[in-house]
């Protein structure tokens, strides 16, 4: 298992380097030009000033010798500093880290919690008006872009209660009420499509499992209902939900970009929203390789609790 | 290891699809209720006495990239830290002034005069002003030598705003309340210089680099800055010692930066923010505003904005004036107005506010509407029967400039030039095609500048920092040149004119089409709100809120 571990992180390694070798690439391909994007608003800056900062940043060296530098830097575990305030990159993502798992974590934890209830009460009960109603709302909520979604809550619920979410973001240590009352909103916008996804996706294996072969002789053998779900299906119908959970990371990841923006939290979603419209090279790989690291090592995660759940499965290389 | 795969059949996709579009039928019918705000956006001018204390909420679509007033070009600093600092003049406002009036009153200064010969300016400075109490100025007296520091560290600095000061050989201090500018050539305005807002003063501490002007603010303004939490909020407070007896009324101002408009209107609804400033402005949101929160007061004034149809002069089929000429009479500006603004005016290159713009009904003729008009201009061009080109647009501007873009492509379209829209991202319009001339036609805007001068060399004459449009035009080099130098008021509003209409039938690039209004919506118990264009928020001394 060990051995199977190591094996899936180098893979994920190998794919980290690719993206941000890609990445490295096409943000210097896409048109746009940091300095100026620094100088230009002060209509007296001259060439000679635009090139002596383009030295500073180190734009004027070929790309594969800044590519070279990158690579040198990431070895040493260093992604360089901000072309805007020129601070550690590293320091600039740990500081917005936190917002953004919090965000993510939360947005996961609302897609569980209303998920797999709702997957499990359409199984148990398919074909019935339940069932309906709970795999229309899951079609919704797989549908709705997540940004949509959570500008139709931020206006209507000024509309109808005359409520907003707080202006000034507080981190947890700081206001923990307020916190939480301002990541509502955006977790529900992020979860829908995470809940909606783990609902469809329990509803189909548990149908799948309850109708097999071993259930029936569980049920043969006088189990009530409730065991029969609960603990023979609903365990083994929980495997495909988790392998929809790693990959719902990724939307969720993704999602942070805007939703942080919407809902002004100083994320690592929103760091990257300015990094991208300021052309901040250093910023933006970093945030992509933050963002890549999170996302593989979930899905290694993920990989791993398969057998801890279901104990038949074995990894190669793994004695029996 | 199972991965099985998420299905999703047709019959499920299609339902997906209708149920989108039902919500978005319910939205735009929500939003659509009410009628036309007529009546509504009322403006309060007779509140009462002011009240003081309260504070002031209000909202930045984005934060200050730094606090150095001087060193940052971007408005968004001067917004952000105007209120702390005081110039020696500065612009007049209040009930009776008109918006962008150039009318001067003392801010530092008590009175100013010049020589007979406008080289030298001489400045009374008000006694007893104190700097705000933070370290490490800790509320000392203001005197001449801060005024004298900030200019110094103004001719070091790079920028536009060195040009300001270029004209001043000395700045001289006989006493503590007296600063006496010694000009290298006549300067009628010299006072309209100081009162531009590059103009702060700041307290030698800071110029000496004792604390960093870029994270921290110290000033002798009417509000005090408490903290700043960058990308988040900024908390103003009033300043105590502050030299006009009696102001702020108000007891602090909270800036938040949320970028979302969508955001914004939610709190202004909900009443967790008290204005929404130059939301630059989709007509049919604002109305819906008006009608659903009640006393909702709008204030609308002409704005220094330009729209703008830039035209590359160096090449490609724009290259030709007539073609230049045919757009500038093919599109529509006054239907562009009435349908996606709240109103505007027409203008040449010269905002119709500022000094030396050309006369309103010259300017409309010059403008005039007259598709007939553009399809001769376009055949005496040798394109009879049109062509086909890109239109660049950036939706880094909001939505409705890419309307106003395709109005203009479907007015052109009409004289038979064929445009395609090429949309692109913020920064690659504004860092690489707009400054690199990477287009052949491009709809969008300019920051307003704040004198008829700064437009003209900066864009119009062919070794302008903001030639953009390339273009080359050895007799308007000559006529701009010339008009920096007239001192006789009169005759240099007529040689300003004469550069304007020359610029419009002859050069026809940037092709500025109107100055849009700019709309700014507040709660029905803020009072006494009188805005002035040059972005130093100076006028919040004066705004007051009721108290309950």
């Amino acid at each position: 298992m060990l051995l199977y571990a190591g094996r899936r992180l180098t893979y994920g390694l190998l794919v980290l380097a690719l993206v941000a070798t890609l990445v490295f690439l096409i943000i210097r391909l896409i048109p746009g030009d940091a300095v100026r994007l620094q100088l230009a608003d002060a209509p007296g800056v001259t060439q000679a000033q635009i090139d002596q900062r383009t030295a500073e940043l180190g734009l004027d060296e070929p790309i594969l010798t800044q590519f070279g530098h990158f690579v040198g830097g990431l070895a040493q575990g260093d992604l360089g500093d901000s072309f805007d305030d020129e601070r550690p990159v590293t320091t600039k993502i740990l500081e917005r880290l936190p917002a953004t798992l919090e965000l993510g974590l939360l947005a996961i934890l609302f897609g569980i919690l209303l998920g797999v209830p709702f997957g499990m009460l359409s199984a148990i009960r398919h074909h019935s008006v339940v069932d309906n109603v709970m795999r229309f709302l899951a079609v919704i909520g797989m549908s709705l872009p997540n940004f949509w979604l959570a500008l139709l809550l931020i206006t209507f619920l000024a509309l109808w209660f005359g409520w907003s979410p707080p202006l000034v973001y507080a981190s947890p240590t700081e206001d923990l009420g307020q916190n939480l009352v301002h990541m509502a909103l955006p977790a529900i916008a992020l979860g829908a499509a995470t809940m909606a996804s783990i609902a469809r996706m329990l509803r189909s294996s548990l149908l799948e499992v309850l109708g097999s072969n071993f259930i029936r002789t569980i049920r043969s053998r006088g189990a009530s209902e409730r065991v029969v779900v609960l603990k023979h299906a609903g365990r083994s119908s929980l495997i495909p939900v988790f392998t929809v959970l790693g990959l719902q990371v990724g939307h969720i990841l993704g999602g942070t970009v805007i939703l942080e923006r919407i809902f002004a939290i100083p994320g690592m979603g929103s760091l990257i929203f300015e990094a991208v419209g300021q052309r901040d090279y250093p910023v933006i790989l970093g945030c992509v390789i933050f963002y890549g690291a999170i996302f593989i090592l979930v899905n290694v995660v993920v990989d791993l609790l398969y057998a801890v759940i279901d104990p038949r499965i074995r990894y190669e290389g793994a004695s029996a | 290891m199972p991965h099985p795969m998420l299905r999703l059949t047709r019959s499920q996709a299609r339902t997906a699809g209708a149920v989108v579009a039902a919500a978005c039928l319910a939205l735009t019918t929500a939003c659509g209720t009410g009628g036309t705000a007529s009546g509504k956006g009322k403006i309060v001018e007779d509140a009462g006495p002011p009240q003081d204390g309260g504070i002031l909420h209000t909202a930045a679509t984005a934060d200050a990239p730094s606090l150095d007033i001087q060193k940052e070009a971007s408005y968004m600093t001067h917004v952000a830290v105007g209120t702390v600092y005081s110039r020696l003049v500065a612009p007049k406002t209040g009930k009776d002034v008109a918006y962008g009036s150039s009318e001067l009153e003392g801010d530092l200064a008590e009175k100013w005069s010049k020589s007979e010969d406008l080289k030298t300016w001489t400045f009374n400075l008000r006694q007893g002003v104190k700097f705000h109490d933070k370290p490490p100025v800790n509320g000392r007296e203001f005197t001449s030598a801060d005024v004298k520091c900030t200019v110094d560290r103004i001719k070091t600095l790079p920028g536009h705003q060195l040009g300001l000061v270029a004209g001043v050989t000395e700045v001289a201090t006989p006493d503590p309340y007296t600063v006496v500018f010694t000009l290298a050539s006549a300067n009628t305005a010299f006072d309209q210089t100081m009162a531009n807002p590059f103009m702060a003063v700041l307290p030698c501490e800071g110029t000496k680099g004792e604390f960093n002007l870029a994270e921290e603010a110290i000033g002798t303004g009417p509000f005090v800055l408490k903290s700043w939490k960058r990308d988040q909020e900024r908390v103003m407070e009033k300043n105590p010692d502050y030299f006009i007896e009696g102001l702020p009324h108000l007891d602090g101002i909270q800036t938040t930066v949320l970028p979302d408009a969508q955001a914004q209107i939610a709190a202004l609804r909900s009443g967790k923010l008290d204005m929404i400033a130059s939301l630059s402005t989709e007509k049919r949101q604002v109305d819906q505003l008006l009608n659903q929160i009640d006393g909702l007061q709008l204030r609308t004034e002409k704005g220094i904005t330009q729209t703008r149809v830039f035209m590359n002069a160096e090449k490609g089929p724009f290259s030709k004036l007539e073609v230049r000429r045919a757009v500038a009479h093919a599109i529509d500006k006054e239907g562009m107005i009435k349908a996606l603004r709240s109103g505007g005016t027409l203008t040449g290159p010269i905002s119709p506010t500022l000094f030396g713009a050309l006369p309103q009904d010259e300017v409309d003729g010059l403008l005039e509407y007259d598709p007939e008009k553009a399809k001769k201009l376009l055949a005496e061009a040798g394109y009879p029967d049109g062509f086909s080109a890109d239109l660049v647009a950036t939706d880094g501007y909001g939505e409705t400039i890419l309307r106003e873009a395709q109005w203009v492509q479907e007015d052109l379209a009409k004289i038979g030039i064929k445009l395609t829209i090429d949309q692109q991202d913020y920064a690659t319009y504004v860092s690489s095609t707009w400054p690199e001339t990477k287009y052949d036609i491009m709809y969008g805007l300019q920051t307003p500048m704040l004198t008829a001068d700064e437009y003209l060399t900066s864009e119009y004459t062919s070794t302008g920092t903001r030639n953009w449009s390339k273009v080359d035009d050895p007799e308007l080099d000559k006529m701009v040149a010339a008009q920096r130098v007239i001192t006789d008021e009169a005759q240099r509003e007529k040689a300003l004119q004469d550069i304007e209409r020359y610029i419009m039938e002859n050069v026809s690039t940037p092709l500025p089409l109107y100055a849009y209004d700019t709309q700014t919506l507040y709660s029905g118990k803020v009072h006494d709100y009188y805005p002035h264009p040059d972005y130093s928020s100076r006028e919040l001394q004066d705004v007051w809120m009721e108290q309950e």
